[in-house]
């Protein structure tokens, strides 16, 4: 099997106030679809990120408080597993409680194993 | 010696070492002092890097410029690793997919981020964010234009998979 790691922006309950705790409903969600995946061994790390942070960029390494994107568009979390294929990976996600929002998104990407 | 007694020191030099780590007007420079103290002891918080970079513009560097690259990769690493900074990371590859609310297909590649990509990700151990910020200066990807890194302090959930 492969690595993979799904970035999760948007699906914010609040947009306006992205560090409020998420509901023990939510919480929930996301372990009913996490369960099959660490029952079959798949899972190798997740977290949610705190939303405010700081962005380094270019050349002239410039330091900015961010991410300045708009809710939906900030990282919100990050979840790294295991795949055979990127298709597989991408059936994976279906059930993800971020999918189950207005505006969540989850980006799928294979690591480049070095 | 017992187990409950720290590994290094007095706990007295551990309580200073953490007002010291918690003091973001000092300038962290943790390498200065890594040979005799237990540096790792500082570094109480995990953060995600998140690297952005245009594939434009790396499509347009030469094989050699690519060797050179790889080899600041390399270098910048391993010291992050000699000073327990490190704990995971990889480069992504370009292919992906991107699905939206009820699973709806929206792209296929990585999530278009104002022309650059996500182009890798690493996991650090670090005092707080300015020292997280302070390590960060020194990544290869600043050597271009479109490079930038994200810095993002992780939020350590109770793992799941030890319950």
């Amino acid at each position: 099997m492969k690595d993979f790691i799904y970035l999760f922006r948007g699906g914010e309950a609040d947009p306006e106030n992205p560090d409020t705790a998420p509901s023990t409903e939510e919480l929930l969600l996301w372990d009913q679809w996490m369960a099959p995946l660490l029952a079959e061994d798949r899972v190798m790390g997740g977290d949610p990120l705190v939303p405010t942070g700081r962005v380094i960029r270019g050349k002239n390494s410039v330091i900015s408080d961010g991410p300045f994107t708009e809710g939906k568009e900030m990282v919100g979390g990050y979840f790294l597993f295991k795949a055979h294929d990127l298709k597989e990976a991408v059936a994976l996600s279906k059930n993800c409680p971020i999918l189950q929002t207005a505006d969540g998104t989850v980006e799928i990407r294979e690591v480049h194993q070095l | 010696m017992g187990v409950s007694e720290p590994l290094y020191g007095s706990e007295k030099f551990f309580l200073r070492v953490r007002i010291l780590a918690h003091d973001s007007s000092i300038q962290c420079n943790m390498g200065a002092f890594s040979r005799h103290t237990p540096n790792i002891f500082l570094m109480t918080t995990s953060f995600l890097y998140l690297f952005r970079e245009s594939p434009e513009e790396m499509a347009r560097l030469s094989p050699a410029e690519l060797q050179e690259d790889m080899a600041r990769w390399m270098t910048w690493t391993e010291a992050l690793a000699q000073n327990g900074n490190l704990e995971d990371g990889q480069p992504l590859l370009a292919e992906g997919r991107v699905v939206g609310p009820t699973f709806e297909r929206l792209k296929d590649g990585p999530y278009p981020d104002a022309g650059e990509i996500v182009s890798g990700y690493l996991m650090i151990r670090a005092a707080h964010l300015d020292h997280a910020t302070e390590l960060a200066k020194a990544c290869p990807i600043l050597h271009y234009e479109t490079g930038s890194v994200e810095i993002r302090e992780i939020i350590k959930l109770p793992n799941p998979s030890n319950a």
